[in-house]
């Protein structure tokens, strides 16, 4: 169903992406369907509130809707949108001087790699939610995006805008923090240098 | 490559296999600890993967998003200031205007007039309403307010709007509003006159015109007057018995 605007907003609906011939160009109603749902995710794991998660995701589609055509690329949608989402995220970080781009320090986080022996934790919604909270959200971020499924880990670098190797580096650190971390709630023993 | 950037490249691609490179495929052949390692982080990923898609969404997000989308955009930030700037303007353009009081008047005066007509043009209220002078001045004695002991003849048989407290070159002061004409008011203002600058004549009403305005002015004991109106100058005298 294609919306049908009354106000100075042009959806991107109007304006057709660059895509094959044979594709019909996806509405603005059909966008928020096919990614509301994650980037709702996302942001609720990056800003720990259910008002300011779907603020952010409102806004994500707002830029859209003003912006939107202005992509070439119609396979660029998805990343667009995560990539604006964490852009409006960092602001009210920024803003509210909650968040401090930190460097990954594995002495002070005390990331154990490839410490995998033993079972894996078992988890749960509010488990992870727990585990995330205690995650630098500069590692959050991409550990987030890698288990939303919906983005590769190049284009969750483009997202981000850190490079590939830095993504994946994270990721596979983040990993074994949350790992642990979970492994230590799920024996209720939380260490403070976990705390955030 | 080499078994980190082997094993880190893996890690990255464990819920999206199609995404690893076919160089990592065929490393991952030939080590057989490293796809030991690749299955159970692959089986925890997966676990997260699956607590993560179990969050619930929020139920009336999808049409707060298309409802917000539809709603009329916001006038350009850059346009309110000058806006704001040139409404305010005409306000205070507009109440020149029809600002009553000016330097040439005695200042009891100005102040009065410029009192009653707040009034007038609703930017303040009237304290207390009631219908009659009776009920007016009951309460003003019961709050010690400055009230009449005596009235023009015309005022005396009028409708009351009721009365509003103000000052007056800073002594304390009543204005009674009348109902003179339908839609149009009669507004006397009363105060104590001891040691008053400029103070009217006693029991001689003294009649001007200020703008809009026909106002009269006088004392009677202890007590200055004003009583102002945008009717016309014979409406106003009529009150005194002298149209």
């Amino acid at each position: 169903m294609e919306l049908t605007l009354d106000f100075g907003i042009e959806l991107p609906a109007s304006r057709p992406i660059a895509r094959r011939v044979t594709d019909s160009p996806p509405s603005f109603e059909q966008i928020v369907d096919a990614h509301y749902q994650g980037l709702h995710r996302f942001a609720l794991s990056m800003c720990r509130g259910e008002a300011t998660a779907q603020d952010l995701v409102q806004q994500t589609f707002l830029q859209w809707a003003r912006k939107g055509h202005a992509l070439r690329d119609a396979s660029k949608v998805k990343t667009w949108l995560y990539t604006t989402l964490y852009r409006e995220w960092l602001g009210i970080a920024r803003r509210e001087k909650k968040h401090e781009q930190v460097e990954f320090e594995p002495d002070l986080h005390g990331a154990a790699q490839n410490d995998d022996a033993g079972e894996n934790p078992r988890v749960d919604g509010v488990t992870l939610q727990k585990a995330l909270d205690q995650l630098d959200p500069s590692y959050r971020a991409p550990l987030v995006l890698f288990y939303l499924k919906e983005l590769s880990y190049r284009e969750i670098a483009e997202s981000l805008g850190i490079p590939i190797g830095t993504v994946m580096s994270r990721l596979s650190r983040a990993k074994d923090q949350l790992r642990a971390i979970l492994l230590r709630l799920e024996q209720n023993i939380i260490p403070a240098s976990f705390s955030s | 490559m080499n078994r980190e950037e082997a094993r880190l490249e893996l890690d990255a691609t464990t819920l999206r296999p199609q995404d690893a490179s076919p160089e990592v495929r065929a490393f991952l052949e030939h080590d057989a600890e490293l796809a030991a390692w690749l299955e159970k982080r692959a089986a925890f990923d997966e676990s997260v993967a699956d607590a993560f898609q179990a969050m619930p969404a929020a139920p009336s997000l999808r049409e707060n998003i298309l409802r917000a989308a539809k709603s009329p955009a916001k006038r350009p930030v850059k346009w309110i200031t000058p806006t704001a700037i040139a409404a305010a303007a005409c306000v205070v353009f507009g109440w020149m205007m029809l600002w009553p009081g000016n330097s040439a008047m005695a200042a009891w005066e100005s102040d009065s007039l410029n009192a009653i007509a707040k009034l007038e043009y609703g930017v303040t209220r009237l304290d207390q309403k009631a219908a009659t002078f009776e009920a007016v001045k009951q309460h003003l004695t019961q709050n010690e307010c400055p009230c009449p002991t005596a009235l023009p003849p015309g005022l005396a048989g009028l409708k009351t709007y009721g009365c509003k407290r103000v000052q007056v070159e800073g002594r304390a002061a009543t204005i009674i509003c009348f109902e003179l004409q339908p839609g149009r008011e009669a507004h006397l203002i009363v105060f104590d006159n001891t040691n008053l600058c400029d103070c009217p004549a006693a029991d001689a009403p003294c009649f001007k015109v200020a703008k809009n305005w026909h106002y009269a002015a006088w004392s009677h004991g202890s007590h200055a007057f004003m009583l102002a109106t945008t009717a016309d100058e014979a409406a106003l005298k009529k009150l005194f018995g002298a149209a």
